[in-house]
C-alpha cells in the first residue's frame, strides 16, 4: 500500500517556493487531480493571505515566552532528565525499536538530555524515513515531556 | 530550500530563536487554525501550544530541517487530534465538519490509508495478540499486559515477538509501509480494545 497524498509540511513549502522544481511540479499535478489534497492547500493558502482580520489575534511573543517560561520552570521537572527520562523515552521508543534497541540507543545520551532527540531522530529516520521520524518524535516528547502540563493550565 | 536549525542552543539563544519564529507565523498559523476550528481563541490557545511543544523539541536537541513547515504539520495534527476528543473543546465549523471525517492527523486525507492499515494489521493478528500490542504500546510491562489480560507473563512474551515477526515481514513484502504502520498502530491505540477494531 502506497500513500500518495501530500503531506502539510510538503505542502508549506511548495506555497513558500521550498521545493525543487521537478518535486513542485509533481505536486502540482497531484493537486489537479486530487480534491482531498487540493482542499486543504487551498486552506493553507488561504491562511498565508492578508484576509479579513482575525477574530482573536495571537498574544505578543514577549507573553508567550513567560508563559514558556512558566511552563519550563514550574511543576514536576525531576523526571524530566536522567535515567527516569531516559526510561520513559524507551518505552515509547520500543514499539519501533524493542526495549533492548531504544536502551542501547538511549545509553550514549547526556544526562540533561540536551543531545536526546539528536541522537534519536536520525536513527528513526534511517529505518523509517523522515517524515514518519518526526511524527514519532513529536509523539514521543508529547507523552514523555510536554504531557499534561499545557501552557492554558500553567 | 530547507532552513537547517542549530544544534540545541542555550536557553537565551532558543528564546530569541522562539520569538523570531512566533513574530514572523504566529498571524498566518492562527488564520490556519481558526480555518479549523469555530472558536477563534482556542485557535490562538493551540498555536501557542505548538510554539510550547517547539520550546520542548528544540530544548532536548532536535534539529528542525523546515521549523516553519514543522509548525503547520504539528498544529494541523495537534487541531486534529483534539478535534476528535471527545473532551475537546474545540469546534468544528460547518464546512469543516466533512474534512474531518475524512482526514487524519498527518499526510493530507491519510486516515483513510490508516484505517485500512490498522484493519489490516488487526486481521492479521489474533485479538489477544492485538491487545498485547496495544497494551505495550501504551507502555504496560509484560506483567502488567499479563494481569490485564488474565494470562501469564511468559505468554505475553511468546506472542509480542510473533506480533514484531508478522508486522516485519508485511513490511518486507510490501503489505505495509512503515510510515503507514507508525500512523495505524497509533489509530490502532487510540480505538481501545481489539474486539472495537
Amino acid at each position: 500500500m502506497r500513500f500518495d497524498h501530500l503531506d502539510i509540511e510538503s505542502m508549506v513549502s511548495l506555497q513558500f517556493g521550498e521545493l525543487a522544481d521537478n518535486r513542485a511540479r509533481r505536486m502540482k499535478q497531484h493537486l489537479a487531480g486530487c480534491s482531498a489534497c487540493r482542499q486543504v492547500f487551498e486552506r493553507l493558502q488561504g491562511s498565508m493571505e492578508d484576509g479579513e482580520p482575525l477574530p482573536t489575534k495571537p498574544v505578543d511573543s514577549s507573553r508567550l515566552l513567560t508563559r514558556i517560561r512558566a511552563w519550563d520552570t514550574n511543576g514536576d521537572r525531576s523526571g524530566h532528565h536522567g535515567a527516569a527520562l531516559k526510561g520513559r523515552i524507551a518505552v515509547e521508543l520500543a514499539p519501533y525499536v524493542g526495549r533492548a534497541g531504544a536502551d542501547t540507543l538511549l545509553r550514549p545520551v547526556q544526562d540533561d538530555g540536551r543531545d536526546l532527540l539528536s541522537t534519536v531522530a536520525p536513527f528513526l529516520a534511517m529505518f523509517l524515513g523522515r517524515r514518519a521520524a518526526g511524527i514519532i518524535i513529536t509523539r514521543v516528547v508529547e507523552k514523555t515531556i510536554v504531557g499534561s502540563r499545557t501552557l492554558c493550565e500553567s | 530550500m530547507d532552513q537547517h536549525t542549530d544544534a540545541t542552543p542555550d536557553s537565551l539563544d532558543l528564546e530569541r530563536e522562539v520569538a523570531a519564529l512566533y513574530e514572523e507565523n504566529a498571524s498566518r498559523l492562527t488564520r490556519y487554525a481558526q480555518s479549523l476550528v469555530r472558536n477563534g481563541g482556542s485557535g490562538c490557545d493551540a498555536v501557542q501550544e505548538v510554539f510550547l511543544r517547539y520550546f520542548a523539541e528544540r530544548r532536548y536537541g532536535h534539529q528542525m530541517q523546515n521549523p516553519r513547515a514543522w509548525l503547520y504539520r504539528t498544529l494541523h495534527n495537534y487541531l486534529m487530534d483534539q478535534l476528535q476528543s471527545p473532551a475537546s473543546k474545540y469546534e468544528v465549523p460547518a464546512d469543516g465538519a466533512i474534512e474531518l471525517s475524512t482526514q487524519g492527523g498527518e499526510p493530507a486525507g491519510s486516515l483513510i490509508e490508516q484505517t485500512q492499515t490498522a484493519e489490516r494489521i488487526a486481521n492479521r493478528l489474533t485479538p489477544r495478540e492485538l491487545d498485547c500490542l496495544r497494551l505495550r504500546v501504551e507502555g504496560f510491562s509484560y506483567g502488567q499486559i499479563a494481569d490485564r489480560l488474565g494470562i501469564r507473563a511468559g505468554t505475553v512474551g511468546a506472542l509480542l515477538p510473533r506480533v514484531y515477526a508478522k508486522l516485519r515481514q508485511d513490511v518486507a513484502e510490501g503489505i505495509l509501509v512503515p510510515e503507514g504502520t507508525a500512523g495505524a498502530l497509533g489509530l490502532l491505540l487510540r480505538r481501545g480494545p481489539a474486539h472495537a477494531v
